[in-house]
């Protein structure tokens, strides 16, 4: 039996971020699915528009003054399917627009259920604004010991979106337990019935029934399995389910205008950063490979990471280069940003750009120190970002050492700070200076922010995507070697010979503590035979151990990267300052 | 085409404000009445804070059993001090107890949990602009209608004020120094163009000063702003070196005359500037000017919102179809802009804001 399907060949994707709203035009080109236009506009969410729907039909509209193909009907409708005169044959969405989730988390004194409600919580779009344990601080967040009156006051004050309650193994501890959730019943109570937030069990199983009891039927009351059932078992998957659901109930189906374009879509649209996630487990799919894909973006940080088949995902929502830019000020003392400037510059200019961009955070740079302080701001976000992660990977063969990175094959940056760079060195050295990858990896940008809604169009067209991710949605910028370990400044590090596809050969000996570029056109290979000297590991698990590898080339070649692992950073100022001008000089800068 | 966000930055227009309450109450003027700023145009009763006590652990009895030893009911109301569980001695003396910490009624007992709701306190909603009142909702608060100068700023903390503008510079670049506030400042609304001293914040509060406009401060005295008593307007930025000229000759036209400023910021949702206003007469009837949601074009009135411009004020004199290099080094779309000061530059169109 056949089924008659449209065929979805024209494809317009759109991308409702929290500054920009994106769209993309896709179409085949000589028989093969190709990017024909991206456009964006300021994204529309906050007065005097009101409507995210605006800056959707902007960036659609320019799409139709460039090509000359008219896109939406005089309702301002998307036309679809295409027709004679115009139309799209599918319309596909993600989003990040709305707020995050604001989270009360409640829990037991020390008790590692609440780090994993931590985790599982990190996989959605939300924040955890007030912590109630019987610790006084927990991980930044306004945290509230045994006291009941401070409890039930922070709950009151901060009016999260929902309360999350967790702790106890099951048939494990109850006291506390049930303390909690008598604290979050008692504030719900105090709070008008239409302002209550629901509340999410994770906790102890056995004492549902008691929980349910507890908090009555004044408060919506969701549970789901314990997000620690035993000591050695962590059960993320339903709490964050649970979650998920709520943001986009809650969030992102009541962002204004989203009921508008949301009916133009053929199929649901996703969170952008699951949608980030499933594009990077693709690329480590295709290939078997281990992938590890970080966006700096307005509002969050996203890292999405496969490790030996293993998806992880993070999203930091108080973290991002609009109008949360300063909450970084909260989590890292100014000079942990000043270390990443090749320049003195006042702590307070560092401040006052980061309190301008908070209120006026579509902004750019437009002086050369601004990107510069940018740009260090990114690789602070995205090293407490990743942080957040090393911890949980297992142990296993890409995990060579504890504090490291595992050893991945691919890395791709996005986002507004790594994307728009005067050179691709600098983009390459935000990466290599926040992640401080080990071993042998390719480094590629998404440089037109098209791999997230990839993934949703995957889901009307899986041939087009993978199409797409091929030709048009990744800038590959080359492969980096970066040996592991720490010598003697100008003691070698590494010897490598480089044979070219035409036979050419070329030995170079790279000392520590430097970093070079050698020259491998983008659509060629090489192969690599690397000598580490005794007391660096190009990613082969032992010191020293020689290897060979074929490599790709890029924009810009092979990067060696022999700074070491960790990073060396001086605790002078002044010599830090000097190694950054010594390091982007390096990378081209 | 370029959405730009959009500041009011005008001598003189219609200005009209909604002043409502945070829960319903009673509003008390009528439609077309005259009203000062200081007026109260609506009032309502806020709930006092929930005060909780656990009796088990006051009187160190088990939970389930705190039941038993309490004086009061759901309902009553009480005293502070008054009892609400007791425990008798051996010799049925009153041993172990716990009173109210407050006046308030009792509106839950959760176990050995009595929640007691402190008495109400009531808000009296100003209508912190001279004018009339052109609508009014009932329950909810009114429209108070004026004609005016707006001056829409870039951020600020501690509320709303009301007083008589006060130059303390007479250059827009010109630093607020210490020595210039004096008692003669005593009720004012004090415009300087930067702050960047704690000193002047010390005298200001000595002199009573009600409100303070500045173009830009310094980012270290930040944490200092929010113990103020008077509230601080930042129109430009931090950081900024002045106000910028167009808005420091609005001020200076317009001193000796009241404004009234308001600093609730907010940057997303519901988006919130803070503002001068201040009311004029006029003797024909004023427009409203009404957000323009049109793109950006050649001829408009922009702002720079970033370095090597912030604060500077010009007019679009070209939006070139491609972008260009600008100094970082970055291509971006940019318009061409005729400063205040005649100088023709480049600016990001993402670092302007239209102003109308």
């Amino acid at each position: 039996m056949s089924q008659d399907f449209a065929p979805v060949e024209s494809i317009l994707a759109l991308d409702c971020g929290s500054t920009t709203t994106q769209a993309f035009l896709i179409d085949q080109v000589a028989g093969e699915y190709r990017l024909v236009v991206r456009t964006e506009a300021p994204s529309t969410v906050e007065p005097p528009w009101n409507n995210v729907a605006t800056s959707v039909r902007q960036a659609v509209t320019e799409i139709s003054e460039i090509t000359g193909w008219p896109l939406l009907n005089e309702r301002g409708h998307i036309i679809s399917p295409q027709r004679h005169l115009g139309g799209v044959d599918a319309v596909v969405m993600i989003a990040s627009a709305s707020n995050p989730l604001r989270l009360v988390l409640a829990g037991l004194m020390r008790d590692i259920s609440l780090l994993s409600a931590r985790r599982a919580l990190s996989t959605t779009y939300a924040i955890v604004e007030g912590v109630i344990s019987l610790d006084r601080q927990d991980n930044g967040a306004r945290g509230i010991g045994g006291d009941i009156q401070g409890q039930i006051s922070l709950i009151q004050q901060l009016q999260p979106d929902a309360i999350v309650i967790v702790g106890g193994i099951d048939g494990g501890a109850s006291r506390a337990v049930l303390q909690a959730a008598e604290a979050v019943a008692i504030a719900s109570v105090t709070m008008l019935s239409g302002d209550r937030p629901p509340i999410l069990y994770a906790g102890n199983a056995h004492l549902r029934s008691q929980v349910a009891e507890i908090v009555g039927p004044e408060a919506e009351l969701r549970a789901v399995d314990n997000v620690r059932p035993s000591l050695h078992l962590e059960n993320l998957g339903p709490l964050q389910a649970e979650a998920e659901e709520l943001y986009v109930k809650r969030k992102m189906e009541r962002l204004p205008g989203f009921a508008t374009i949301s009916a133009w879509s053929s199929v649901s649209v996703l969170p952008a950063a699951k949608a980030f996630a499933y594009a990077v487990q693709y690329l480590a799919r295709l290939d078997g490979i281990n992938v590890l894909g970080v966006d700096a973006g307005g509002a969050t940080v996203t890292v999405a990471a496969v490790v030996d088949d293993r998806l992880d995902l993070i999203i930091r929502s108080d973290l991002g280069l609009s109008y949360s830019a300063s909450r970084l000020l909260d989590q890292v003392p100014v000079e942990s940003i000043s270390r990443w400037l090749p320049l003195e510059v006042d702590p307070n200019e560092i401040r006052n750009l980061l309190h301008n961009k908070t209120i006026h955070y579509r902004t750019v740079p437009q002086t050369p120190q601004e990107l510069l302080i940018e740009q260090a701001v990114t690789r602070e976000m995205l090293r407490l970002t990743v942080s957040d992660l090393v911890p949980h990977w297992p142990q296993g063969t890409s995990r060579l050492y504890p504090n490291l990175l595992p050893k991945f094959h691919l890395i791709v940056g996005g986002g507004g700070a790594l994307i728009n760079t005067p050179n691709y060195g600098q983009a390459a050295l935000m990466l290599l200076d926040a992640l401080q990858p080990i071993g042998v990896a390719g480094l590629a940008l998404d440089k037109v922010r098209m791999m997230a809604p990839l993934s949703a169009v995957a889901m009307v067209n899986p041939a087009a995507a993978a199409q797409l991710m091929e030709r048009d949605a990744l800038l590959n910028l080359g492969t980096v070697v970066a040996p592991a370990g720490i010598a003697r400044e100008g003691e070698i590090a590494l010897t490598l010979k480089i044979e070219y596809e035409d036979g050419r050969q070329l030995e170079v000996e790279v000392p520590y503590g430097t970093l070079e570029m050698i020259p491998l056109p983008a659509g060629q290979t090489a192969n690599l035979e690397l000598r580490p000297t005794r007391r660096f590991d190009v990613g082969l698990g032992t010191r020293g151990q020689a290897g060979t590898t074929r490599v790709e080339g890029g924009i810009l070649g092979i990067i060696i990267d022999a700074r070491g692992r960790p990073l060396p950073i001086s605790q002078d100022p002044k010599e830090q300052r000097e190694r950054m001008q010594r390091w982007l000089w390096d990378m081209g800068s | 085409m370029y959405y730009p966000v959009e500041a009011r930055i005008t001598p003189l227009t219609a200005i009209r404000r909604e002043r409502l309450l945070p829960v319903p109450g009673q509003v008390v003027v009528g439609l077309g009445e005259m009203v000062g700023s200081a007026d109260v145009v609506a009032r309502c009763q806020l709930p006092g804070d929930v005060q909780v006590i656990d009796v088990s652990r006051a009187l160190g009895v088990p939970r389930e059993r705190a039941a038993r030893y309490l004086r009061k009911a759901v309902g009553e109301a009480v005293h502070a001090n008054d009892l609400l569980a007791a425990r008798r001695g051996p010799f049925g003396q009153l041993g172990k107890s716990c009173r109210s910490p407050v006046d308030g009624v009792i509106t839950e007992i959760h176990g050995s949990l009595i929640l007691i709701e402190a008495a109400a306190t009531t808000l009296e909603l100003r209508a912190h602009l001279k004018g009339q009142v052109t609508n009014v909702m009932p329950n909810r608060g009114a429209v108070v209608s004026a004609v005016g100068a707006v001056i829409q700023g870039f951020w600020g903390c501690g509320g709303e004020a009301e007083g008589v503008l006060k130059m303390l510079v007479d250059n827009p670049q010109k630093p607020v120094r210490a020595h210039a506030v004096d008692v003669s400042c005593h009720g004012t609304v004090v415009v300087g163009g930067c702050l960047l001293e704690d000193k002047v914040l010390e005298q200001a509060t000595e002199a009573r000063v009600r409100g303070m406009i500045v173009g830009g401060i310094n980012s270290d005295l930040y944490p200092l702003l929010s113990s103020l008593s008077f509230p601080v307007l930042i129109t430009e930025g931090f950081g900024a070196p002045g106000l910028s000229k167009h808005v420091f000759s609005l001020l200076q036209t317009n001193a000796g005359r009241e404004a009234m400023i308001s600093t609730d910021t907010e940057t997303r949702w519901g988006a919130k500037r803070p503002e001068v206003l201040i009311p004029l007469r006029a003797d024909e009837e004023i427009p409203r000017d009404e957000p323009s949601s049109q793109p950006l074009r050649v001829g408009d009135q922009v702002r720079a919102l970033r370095a090597p411009y912030l604060g500077t004020m010009g007019t679009v004199a070209a939006l070139p179809a491609l972008p260009k290099t600008v100094e970082s080094g970055v291509r971006l779309a940019i318009a061409v802009v005729d400063l205040e000061d005649a100088q023709q530059v480049q600016i990001p169109l993402a670092n302007l804001e239209r102003i109308h």
